[in-house]
């Protein structure tokens, strides 16, 4: 199957090599758990403590949401969703890199 | 004849990779999904807090990698387990370059320990959102479907281990106001379709996935007099389904037996829903408690 996603690139390499639809899965589990990581430890050392206040006090989760996105944008420089692509991304090109190298 | 076979051969060629596709990501999302239910924040200390988020970067795929497990050992001769290391390390060298501006990890893990305590509800929903959008984001990624359809999918399931207490009022009393003839009315195809999305969110690892990370008093809440007189109202509940289904069999299936079929999923799930709900909240109240009487 052709993919230019590269994520999927590495999960037909995995594929390729044997790993299971499980295997797969743990690993793609494990991606969340260190992606969500990166995101909530910058929001932590960068949101101010009246941010956290602010998102407290909104009414619903739908303000709330709203909320941490503008925060998160305005404190790091750039929207979760951007970091995430650029993780992903950066993820990928080096698994991928590393095994050409072996 | 020999191109009716070379079509038949093609379309299951197209049957098989579509179902091979549909297998891994399922599996895809059944690891993510996993991760977001067994984290669990709440009450942790900076030890817990230190392992689960400020050094996930480094150990992570370490250990989905290179457990311990044969087929771990495996991969890591095939440099698998390398390439995945030398990924993550590079990810997390990028990320600590970031955060030790400010604080080393032992000075962040407290501050996180510290904001679950002073701003529970913001930390919390912060949580839940950055954990939709890293998940959504690593579906989309992995499965090929857009970034929202897979935040739908993680979200959905995300917001069924931190019910509040305005849900569980609110979920019993739609549960309360739901009108039994639409339920099992509906045309048939979006009343399964509602169903199984119903059954896959709510009553799918009910007490694995949903009830156990919201903690250890749930034997004691599930046998309380209180939740056990709504499981008796539940069932009651059940019964007036099953009757107005009965009801309604001219309308839109054919048989006693077509209406069944619909409504007892309903039933199970509604039922399985509000049951979780009810037992949440009741070890969400207990929790309160417990922590007001400690820090009185």
């Amino acid at each position: 199957m052709q993919t230019s996603n590269p994520l999927q690139k590495v999960i037909l390499l995995l594929e390729e090599q044997g790993y299971t639809d499980d295997q797969v899965g743990d690993i793609c589990g494990s991606l969340t758990k260190n992606a969500f990581s990166m995101l909530y430890t910058k929001a932590v050392s960068d949101f101010l403590d009246e941010d956290f206040q602010a998102i407290e006090d909104c009414a619903s989760d739908e303000e709330a949401n709203k909320k941490i996105m503008d925060v998160y944008t305005l404190r790091t420089g750039q929207d979760p969703y951007a970091d995430m692509h650029i993780y992903l991304k950066a993820f990928a090109q080096t698994f991928l890199n590393q095994q050409k190298t072996i | 004849m020999a191109n009716a076979e070379k079509l038949q051969k093609r379309q299951d060629k197209l049957a098989a990779r579509e179902a091979r596709r549909e297998s891994r990501n399922e599996a895809v999302r059944h690891g993510i999904s996993r991760y977001i239910h067994n984290f669990n924040p709440k009450d942790k200390d900076a030890m817990w807090w230190t392992g689960a988020v400020v050094s996930a970067g480094l150990t992570g795929l370490t250990v989905a990698t290179g457990g311990g497990s044969a087929w771990a050992k495996t991969a890591f001769v095939g440099g698998v387990s390398g390439g995945f290391y030398a990924a993550e390390k590079g990810i997390y060298t990028l990320r600590k370059k970031h955060i030790e501006k400010k604080y080393n990890d032992t000075e962040l893990a407290t501050k996180m320990k510290n904001l679950q305590t002073r701003h529970e509800n913001g930390a919390l929903r912060v949580q839940r959102l950055l954990m939709g959008v890293s998940a959504g984001a690593v579906y989309g990624g992995a499965t090929g479907a857009a970034v929202e359809a897979g935040n739908a999918i993680i979200n959905k399931s995300f917001e069924l281990r931190f019910p509040t207490a305005n849900e569980v009022k609110k979920g019993f009393e739609d549960l309360g106001n739901t009108p039994l003839k639409n339920i099992v009315t509906e045309p048939y195809g979006v009343a399964v379709d509602g169903i199984n999305t119903v059954h896959e969110l709510l009553t799918e690892n009910l007490y694995e996935d949903v009830l156990t990370p919201i903690g250890h008093g749930f034997r004691d809440a599930w046998e309380s007099e209180f939740v056990q007189s709504k499981i008796h109202t539940l069932v009651e509940f059940g019964n007036q389904v099953k009757d107005v289904a009965v009801d309604v069999t001219t309308n839109d299936f054919n048989t006693p037996e077509g209406v069944k079929r619909v409504a007892d999923p309903v039933v199970t799930a509604i039922g399985g829903a509000a049951v979780t709900l009810f037992a949440a909240d009741q070890v969400r109240r207990r929790n309160r408690r417990k922590t007001r009487r400690q820090t009185a």
